[in-house]
């Protein structure tokens, strides 16, 4: 490559570098506060490393959220698969199958998006409560899925827009039915929208609180969310196991990203349109 | 085309493989999970929000007392984290109103438990008061804040204090400050200047990053105006924007506030108490919940930290209570009423309290079992002249105006408006009239 | 509409989705409207129609339209910030491609992958004006000129929230993006390289006009965070100093279950269904399948 090549290159690292550098800096103090033993904690200040570093605040952390890491990874992973599979179901049938009130169904989900989750908490909770699927992780698994059917109908929708009609009318000269062109054509280019709309997916009922709260008691199905919430006491401020927890915490989600950023290849569409 | 069909061939069908894979595994393991033998009959399930700590440790304390007396009952715990179980509330109301109420829930005496009572959620529990003869042992005024309409609700588990004043003793003794001077606001205000004559600009250390901490000083400041605008206060009968101890009162806090931090927002309670710690503050007013966090930095009571009452506040209780109850309808009655039993019993509060840090609500509690400081509190309780409910925590006003205090108190210690926040506190009750239906005696 | 196996299949999914959101999401929010002309206090359910008395209430109240301005704002500043801030670095990992990209994008990606709880604990951290981060760096750096009250200042304080929350959502933002510049074919690029296309004009002339309706998309998912952003918001400031930081979701939160106001929290609700309906609607007419 040529000398204005390698300084543009240069410059481009340079500036990735002092993002990742930005984007790093809050996360400073969650590492110090980690090691700290409680005593650091007040006399120590955030940004100050621990006098004496240790690794009880990860031991006590991940004895209290054993459990519900496990809880959450299950009905996380399920409701994420569901969600993300029945949206590109959805997106492919508002975009490529198309009938004529198919703007109406759009707007429909599209506005579902918004919806606050502390103005369904009562009614949700009764209805689930009916279902018997009150307290348990199946039901934080059906619960996320419906609630994720529209932000990813969303996702697959426009992102089928993209594909050019061209690939389906020649299939479809050829004589292939609608579903018949989804698992032969469709869904093989649908890799860069499930890591989209999964990575969204898999973040956001991670994080969920809200329903995670209000739908799970005891330890049976208490997800990782609110066990990492209970690390906070209300008379007395562990900081340091909150910390601790909280890297326990995020460590399931890097995995899925690195795991699904594998899927980011360039080219997916070039094969497709080659032909 | 035919060149890459294979490729893209290959690629679905490794998609579809995965997806396969972990829709069964992940299923499989879910089926597994709900077809578990079900969860012991003889059940206690129980809703707090004591999740950590020494706070933690207190309630398996009392839960241990729990299972020695009633060794067949399987007790679950449902901690809810959250400052003061705010998040708690909120769970609470809709699975209350979700029909899906744990046998004894944890609720901060007073205004707090209304709406469950009005909505009849809660079941009167006079005959348990009276078998137990609670009424011998538990003051008036906490008496009346598990009180509606002539019953009894709830069964208090502890007493916290909110009036109380924390001194760092060395930076007291360093200056010659007699904590003696500081029984009035303008002692009070005098040391504060000395000490920051000697460099230290912020005095007084205050959190305020849940808006709360601030309400929390200002009450105080407000009991300090008497018992008697105290009681008003709480019943609702101030109506006048320019009631001259509504007004003085907010003058004196906006003097306080010239000795506060400049960054109390961004700070937590505890963080403001690590200040005072640390000596680069000399006073907090907390509830004394903030004593664990002396204690775990390794101090002394009376060597190294000190408390008192707030300035003005001598002979006062500031009242901020726990208690269990005992819901409507509820799954496993029996075992509902027997964790009352135990959680008013002396052994149970003896249990609970020297771990909690707080003091019991019984006043033939054992005071050997418990700290320094609150030894000291538990003379104070007993030899109290007024004791006062707690707006900010819960009891001593409806939930509408708690709330719109937190924004009050957080708006005044920005803008130093008095006549402003006269206006809105005055408002604030008018618009909550309706929700005044207890009338508190307190003198 | 032949009745072929496949058009019931795709009546079949179709319809059954619908259900569902229509039960669980719809129904609900007509439960929310309904209430909002209510006068509910309290835990019985109080159906008394009272018309428009929550409403009027409302728009009397300070904390309202300190919400509603902040949530403007938060539409204003966050959504564009995040977008710019994520085609930004999405073209920079895109350029770099396969020579460290990954690691990079996973970085970026971390604040959005923990809960808000934290990322307001380490921001507090972070803006506290005597003992926090920032204000510590800018000192050693000889910048305290620079330095702010940030949270604890009423006239900053929401754009310190701002700030914070682009950290969160750029790095998903800039996911989005890499997922569509990559699926621009090759052979675009390709072709304009053998033009003699320089790389500034194939981001421009190529890259950009093809990603909109990956913008379109990432727009929906932070318009919908800007109106309901709460939990954050709650744990770093709790709408203080005094109102400054404000927003409907905390609002309808702290009135529904603190002050048992279900009405009042309900008409907040459905203030924000209408809102996003102004919103949301002249969107999808864009995006219509031409």
């Amino acid at each position: 490559m040529n000398l204005r090549m390698k300084r543009n290159l240069i410059v481009v690292y340079a500036l990735l570098i002092f993002f990742a550098f930005i984007y790093v800096l809050p996360f400073w103090t969650s590492f110090t506060t980690s090691l700290k033993s409680k005593r650091d904690i007040i006399y120590t200040i955030p940004i100050e490393l621990p006098s004496s570093p240790t690794l009880d605040a990860f031991g006590e952390a991940f004895e209290a959220m054993k459990i519900p890491l496990l809880n959450s990874i299950i009905f996380t992973s399920l409701a994420t698969v569901f969600s993300t599979v029945i949206g590109s179901l959805n997106g492919y049938i508002l975009s490529k199958i198309r009938f004529k009130h198919s703007d109406v169904v759009f707007i429909f989900f599209t506005i579902g998006i918004f919806i606050p989750y502390q103005s369904v908490l009562i009614p949700l909770i009764m209805t689930m409560s009916k279902l018997g699927l009150y307290n348990n992780v199946l039901g934080l698994a059906l619960t996320h899925t419906i609630y994720g059917i529209p932000v990813c109908t969303l996702f697959f929708r426009n992102f089928y827009e993209d594909l050019p009609d061209s690939i389906i009318m020649a299939a479809k000269v050829d004589g292939a039915g609608d579903w018949s062109i989804y698992k032969r054509i469709v869904l093989p280019l649908s890799a860069p929208s499930f890591v989209v709309a999964g990575v969204f997916q898999f973040t956001s009922i991670w994080n969920d609180f809200l329903f995670g709260v209000t739908l799970a008691r005891g330890s049976e199905a208490l997800p990782a969310s609110v066990a990492l919430a209970n690390l906070k006491g209300t008379t007395t401020a562990f900081w340091n196991i909150q910390m601790a927890g909280a890297w326990l915490y995020a460590l399931p989600v890097l995995v899925v990203f690195l795991l699904l950023g594998k899927y980011l290849v360039k080219g997916y569409l070039a094969g497709a349109v080659k032909g | 085309m035919s060149e890459t069909k294979p490729k893209s061939e290959k690629r679905s069908w490794l998609i579809w493989v995965l997806v396969v894979i972990v829709v069964a595994v992940v299923t499989g393991v879910g089926v597994w999970y709900v077809t578990r033998p079900p969860p012991p009959a003889n059940v206690l399930e129980i809703y707090h929000w004591w999740t950590s700590g020494g706070e933690k440790a207190a309630i398996d304390a009392l839960v241990a007392v729990f299972e020695k007396e009633y060794p067949d009952v399987a007790v679950i715990q449902s901690p809810v984290a959250g400052g003061a179980g705010y998040v708690m509330k909120s769970v609470m109301k809709s699975l209350v109103m979700s029909g899906e109420a744990p046998d004894a829930f944890q609720l901060h005496a007073g205004y707090e438990m209304k709406p469950y009572v009005d909505a009849g959620y809660l079941e009167p529990i006079d005959d348990l008061w009276k078998s137990e003869g609670w009424e011998s042992v538990i003051p008036p005024v906490v008496r009346d804040m598990v009180n509606w309409g002539g019953h009894y609700y709830a069964v208090p588990v502890n007493i916290h204090r909110a009036n109380v004043l924390w001194y760092n003793k060395k930076i007291l003794d360093k200056y010659g400050i007699d904590p003696a001077t500081l029984n009035t606001w303008d002692g009070f205000f005098a040391a504060c200047d000395k000490l920051k004559a000697a460099g230290i600009n912020y005095p007084i250390a205050m959190g305020g990053q849940g808006k709360w901490e601030i309400a929390h000083a200002l009450e105080q400041i407000f009991a300090s105006e008497g018992i008697e605008f105290y009681q008003d206060l709480v019943n609702g009968k101030i109506d006048d924007p320019n009631n001259p101890k509504l007004v003085d009162a907010l003058n004196t806090f906006k003097k306080y506030l010239n000795y506060v931090n400049p960054d109390y927002a961004a700070l937590t309670w505890d963080q403001a108490v690590a200040k005072v710690i640390r000596g680069e503050a000399a006073f907090t007013i907390m509830g004394d919940w903030a004593n664990g966090e002396f204690f775990v930095a390794n101090m002394t009571f009376g060597v190294d930290y000190g408390a008192m009452p707030v300035p003005g506040t001598q002979g006062m209780y500031g009242l901020v209570i726990d208690t269990f109850e005992h819901p409507k309808g509820v799954k496993h009655p029996e075992n509902s009423i027997r964790w009352l039993k135990v959680v008013g019993s002396k052994e149970g509060q003896d249990a609970f309290n020297p771990i909690k840090g707080s003091i019991s609500a019984r006043t033939d509690a054992d005071m050997s079992k418990y700290g320094p400081y609150q030894r000291s509190a538990m003379q104070d309780f007993k030899n109290a002249k007024y004791m006062y409910p707690s707006i900010v925590h819960g009891s001593g006003a409806p939930e509408v105006f708690a709330a719109k205090f937190n924004d009050i108190a957080s708006e005044f210690a920005t803008t130093k408006d008095v006549s402003a926040a006269a206006k809105a506190i005055v408002d604030a009750i008018s618009a909550a009239k309706s929700e005044y239906t207890k009338v508190w005696k307190l003198y | 509409m032949r009745l072929s196996k496949d058009n019931v299949l795709t009546l079949f999914i179709l319809s059954s989705s619908i259900v569902l959101v229509g039960y669980f999401i719809y129904v609900f929010i007509g439960w929310n409207v309904l209430i909002s002309f209510s006068d509910w206090v309290g835990l019985t359910p109080r159906y008394n129609f009272v018309g428009f008395k929550q409403y009027i209430d409302l728009s009397n109240d300070p904390v309202f339209w300190s919400s509603l301005t902040n949530n403007l704002l938060l539409v204003l500043l966050f959504v564009p910030g995040s977008l710019i801030l994520g085609l930004f670095l999405a073209i920079l990992l895109d350029v770099v491609g396969t020579r460290g990209e990954g690691v990079f994008r996973t970085i970026f990606l971390l604040p959005f992958s923990l809960s808000f709880v934290i990322t307001a604990t380490l921001w507090s951290w972070m803006y506290d004006p005597s003992l926090g981060v920032l204000n510590t760096i800018l000192n050693s750096f000889g910048l305290s000129f620079l330095k702010s009250g940030w949270i604890t200042d009423p006239k900053v304080a929401l754009y310190c929230v701002i700030l914070a929350l682009i950290w969160q959502f750029s790095g998903y933002t800039a996911l989005i993006f890499s997922a569509g510049i990559k699926s621009i074919p090759e052979t675009q690029i390709m072709a304009a390289k053998v033009d003699g296309a320089s790389g500034f004009e194939i981001y421009t002339r190529i890259v950009l006009p093809q990603l909109k309706s990956w913008v379109l998309a990432s727009f929906v998912i932070l318009m919908v965070f800007a109106l309901k952003a709460f939990d954050f918001i709650y744990v770093l400031t709790n709408g203080g100093p005094g109102y400054s930081t404000y927003v409907l979701g905390l609002m309808m939160f702290i009135y529904t279950f603190f002050a048992t106001h279900f009405s009042y929290g309900a008409a907040i609700a459905t203030i924000l269904f209408v809102t996003v309906m102004l919103i949301v609607i002249p969107y999808v007419l864009r995006v219509r399948h031409r």
